[in-house]
């Protein structure tokens, strides 16, 4: 079954293509500074600051669920594979994603993915669709499934997130 | 609040400033011993826990000149680093409390993010020190 999708943002994620629906996308940024945060996840890749808010990033080559079989993320003296971060609002909660060759497609026609073991590269059960750019077969990524696979939890609101610091964040 | 700005390896960091009790170089310090890689030092006698943060973040440690002694919520602990670079006085209103969804474990040796002027810079948690 074909349906009609609203617009989405597509990016490049090592050698596969994914999208989002452009209304959960924030914003892109190119490049941000990303700092590291040591003893998070190892789909983590650091931090931002977004309007005073620190924003979690996800590098999703090291998200080994995503992918039919491990891909060994790069490591930190491997050259950089991005070159955008997709901010995404999920529930009350931002996000980044790590990606490649950002861009936008239009109102588009997608497709089940059929059975697929592993349409466009990924797992099925976090894609919700296929959808063709020029030569590229590219899996729209199921929001909620993705992000609470993540650890992003929805329910969190963001107003706690976004307050005024902490009184006394180091806890003094 | 001030912080004491510092570095480890590549990565830079900050502590509360009144949560630093001093900052020791072992060179100086003839009572003062650790072996190598061990997860804590003594001093005058006293036994301190080490939180290395070169094994944290996975990097050689290559001898730190520093060793901070920072208060914890239940003593001191000694924090080595490569070296310390200022104090700065950051208001509170500019550190983002780092969301705890992103950790994986139950230890969180980092609670908030700031701006530095050069790209964000982690706050450590003195009270997760120990």
């Amino acid at each position: 079954m074909t349906v009609v999708v609203a617009p989405f943002l597509s990016f490049r994620i090592g050698g596969s293509r994914a999208a989002l629906p452009l209304g959960l996308v924030r914003e892109v940024l190119e490049r941000p500074a990303i700092v590291p945060v040591p003893g998070s996840h190892p789909h983590v890749a650091g931090v931002t600051l977004r309007g005073g808010v620190a924003v979690p990033v996800y590098d999703l080559l090291r998200f080994d669920p995503l992918w039919p079989s491990p891909r060994g993320g790069p490591t930190d003296e491997e050259p950089e594979v991005w070159s955008h971060l997709i901010v995404c609002g999920f529930g009350e909660v931002l996000a980044g994603l790590l990606g490649e060759q950002a861009d936008l497609i239009g109102g588009a026609s997608a497709s089940g993915t059929g059975g697929s073991p592993g349409p466009a590269g990924m797992r099925e059960e976090f894609v919700s669709g296929l959808v063709r750019s020029g030569a590229d077969e590219v899996a729209l990524l199921d929001p909620a499934r993705l992000f609470a696979s993540l650890g992003v939890p929805a329910e969190v609101a963001r107003s706690v997130m976004e307050g005024e610091g902490e009184e006394d964040p180091a806890g003094r | 609040m001030k912080l004491l700005l510092v570095s480890v390896g590549r990565r830079r960091y900050a502590v509360a400033a009144d949560a630093v009790a001093r900052i020791m170089d072992p060179k100086l310090e003839p009572d003062f011993r650790r072996e190598a890689g061990s997860e804590e030092a003594t001093h005058h006698g006293v036994r301190y826990p080490v939180i290395d943060l070169h094994g944290v973040v996975d990097q050689g440690p290559g001898g730190p000149p520093l060793y901070l002694v920072v208060e914890t919520g239940s003593g001191q602990a000694m924090v080595p680093v490569d070296g310390a670079e200022a104090i700065r006085e950051i208001p509170g209103t500019a550190i983002a409390p780092l969301p705890s969804f992103i950790f994986a474990g139950e230890r969180r040796l980092f609670r908030g993010v700031f701006s530095d002027g050069q790209g964000p810079r982690l706050l450590l948690d003195a009270d997760a020190l120990r």
